[in-house]
């Protein structure tokens, strides 16, 4: 029996390229060609393939929301993940929405291979290269947890407020306190960062990765 | 936020000790406890937790093995190894079994809320001197 494969991939040469690949292979059957996660997700319901190769950056629904429904409804999916080297923004969010592996969209036909294989057989695939990416980006995020402990955790969501543009009287709203209690926070958090106004404190925030987790 | 967390310990006295810990200082909830991989695996409780706290070193089926599966059944599972044993545990092989974090025994009051936080917000926690594999 080939293994039934999708593809999820907004780049349309790509996407032909690596099915025309498959296709050549009488072990593997795309049995779903898609340019967006919308479109995928909706054709779940008629049938599961055994794999599903899976673009992060895309239009209308990107990789990690597409993953992040897909597993909800059918945790048995065994998603790959084809990444860029520079998608690194989103290994650990794609590794936590629950894929089985990630591959380089530059790598040989034969690591897929590899790769589908070893999904097939309930295990995991991480490229070698990407690993050592992920690690850099797993450790990078564990450094700026000890640097954002001059904030404490509601200090940090009014900074991240802050950094969204929003105003003294938008920022009491959405937090329900008063303007004039927003007015002090914010003039201790200029404090404690060393920074005169809410510019500089967003640039404080953006240096010490603050803003991303 | 307030938690729900599960927690798979063979050593009772540690697990009931963590147990305490994370009701009456973190105050999240323990929904369930479990002394073995086997034990973990009949528990339905499990696809509720937010968290399951998986120690990596029990006797049957240990942590590495139960958390596999259990990624294989809930892909999205939130699962933190818990280990004694710093020198025995990989990154790679941890990662690779689903695990989205790792906290040291001898560290467990210190980091495990970062590390339960993390792992809800979809990232991961490893120790910085975990070996990579």
């Amino acid at each position: 029996m080939p293994v039934k494969i999708a593809i999820v991939e907004d780049h349309e040469l790509f996407r032909e390229g690596i099915v025309g690949l498959l296709g050549k292979n009488k072990n593997y059957m795309v049995t779903g060609n898609f340019n967006n996660g919308k479109s995928f997700l909706e054709s779940l319901d008629k049938g599961l393939p055994d794999i599903v190769l899976m673009d992060i950056s895309m239009p209308e629904m990107d990789g990690v929301t597409t993953t992040r429904n897909a597993l909800d409804k059918y945790p048995q999916l065994k998603i790959l993940v084809l990444s860029m080297f520079d998608d690194h923004f989103h290994y650990q969010e794609m590794l936590s929405a629950g894929v089985k592996g990630f591959i380089l969209k530059d790598a040989p036909f034969s690591e897929l291979e590899t790769a589908i294989q070893a999904l097939r057989e309930n295990k995991t695939y991480f490229s070698n290269r990407l690993l050592q990416n992920i690690i850099n980006t797993l450790f990078d995020k564990n450094d700026s947890v000890g640097q954002k402990s001059i904030f404490t955790e509601r200090e940090l969501k009014l900074v991240r407020l802050i950094s969204l543009g929003l105003s003294n009287k938008e920022i009491a709203e959405k937090i329900f306190l008063s303007i004039k209690t927003v007015e002090s926070n914010k003039s201790k958090l200029f404090e404690k960062a060393n920074v005169r106004n809410s510019i500089e404190l967003v640039a404080y925030a953006m240096k010490n990765k603050l803003l991303d987790t | 936020m307030n938690m729900n967390i599960l927690i798979v310990d063979d050593n009772i006295p540690y697990r009931n000790s963590l147990k305490d810990f994370i009701e009456n200082k973190l105050g999240h909830k323990v929904i369930g406890v479990a002394s073995s991989g086997e034990e973990f695996l009949e528990m339905a409780s499990a696809f509720y937790a937010d968290i399951i706290l998986m120690d990596i070193e029990m006797s049957g089926i240990n942590g590495i093995k139960a958390s596999h599966r259990m990624n294989i059944l809930q892909p999205s599972a939130k699962i933190i190894a818990i280990t004694m044993h710093v020198e025995k545990v990989f990154l790679i092989q941890l990662v690779s079994n689903g695990f989205r974090g790792c906290v040291y025994k001898s560290e467990i009051f210190d980091k495990l809320e970062t590390a339960m936080n993390m792992a809800v917000s979809g990232h991961l926690y490893f120790p910085k001197d975990i070996k990579i594999g």
